[in-house]
């Protein structure tokens, strides 16, 4: 028996904000409880229960109307659930873009950066086509959400690097710029790491798999 | 931290070799300026250009040819910059 039962009417709201409303009660309840929500499509009702099933809750589903389901999510122990991973909570959304039924909600675009050089066959080329392809980056209307930069691409966010200015500006207008701290060592270069923020492969991870897109160049 | 709009004057090239060699150039000379991708409203297709100050245009274009480098236009065209609040570019 659920000792506290929160409700959130989150009809008319585009995927993910239903998951991450949700994520955030579960959390409000601090120990055994449910959260019902009112959602107003199938797909969150998928959504939902996929969530609440990946953190070990027991999830029913009940339709109400023609464009109206509650889904009930049910804790038996309080749940840990971070400010990120409700702020990264993502969802799948049948059908290409922009067609109906797709998601509205922002994408969090993640480019990772994985060398020095874009492609192969000389070196010296792509170390200039990584170079257009940090600038063109800056020139984007919508700016990624997070550039990781791991291996090779370490080298880019520190001292030297000629995509050094475009990686400060991209972290000055709001960028996570995140390099690998392994790499940095294996290197030697974490002494020069000049833009952003050392990371692990936890959060690497962690940004990887709860990108909406992951643009490797 | 915001993004303005900036005349820019863009050096384009007929090779790629070229924009190379345009840029060691402007290092060597000690020039302001940087390599970008050739942008849509300069010309279609993909490329390297020379990016720099529209008031850089005659010291460059002298630069260049008395190196020989080849070059195919040079315009004008507005591109983003980050700049602070304060109008200062980010260090």
């Amino acid at each position: 028996m659920a000792n506290t039962v929160l409700t959130i009417d989150a009809r008319g709201e585009a995927c993910p904000i239903p998951v991450v409303r949700t994520l955030k009660a579960l959390a409000a309840l601090a120990g055994p409880g449910a959260v019902e929500t009112l959602v107003d499509n199938e797909i969150a009702v998928q959504n939902l229960t996929r969530m609440g099933e990946g953190k070990g809750c027991s999830v029913t589903s009940e339709r109400l109307g023609e464009k109206e389901w509650r889904v009930t999510v049910t804790t038996s122990v309080a749940l840990g659930v971070s400010e990120a991973e409700a702020e990264s909570a993502t969802c799948e959304v049948p059908g290409e873009p922009g067609a109906p039924g797709a998601s509205t909600a922002p994408r969090r675009v993640v480019v990772a950066i994985t060398s020095e050089c874009m492609g192969t066959g000389d070196d010296v080329l792509g170390r200039k086509l990584m170079g257009s392809f940090v600038y063109s980056l800056t020139q984007l209307d919508e700016l990624p959400v997070t550039v990781l930069l791991y291996n090779g691409g370490a080298h880019l966010s520190c001292e030297g690097s000629a995509a050094l200015d475009d990686l400060r500006g991209l972290a000055a207008s709001g960028v996570e710029v995140l390099t690998c701290g392994t790499c940095l060592d294996h290197y030697g270069i974490a002494d020069t790491l000049a833009v952003g923020e050392v990371t692990n492969m936890y959060v690497i991870a962690q940004r990887l798999t709860g990108a909406s897109l992951v643009v490797r160049p | 931290m915001a993004r303005v709009r900036v005349p820019s004057l863009v050096v384009t090239f007929p090779t790629t070799a070229a924009a190379m060699s345009c840029e060691e150039c402007c290092q060597r000379r000690g020039l302001g300026g940087r390599m970008i991708p050739v942008p849509g409203e300069v010309a279609a297709g993909c490329g390297l250009a020379w990016k720099t100050a529209p008031e850089a245009r005659d010291e460059l274009a002298a630069a260049l040819a008395a190196d020989g480098v080849p070059v195919e236009a040079m315009t004008i065209i507005e591109l983003l910059e980050f700049r602070c609040y304060e109008g200062t570019v980010p260090s």
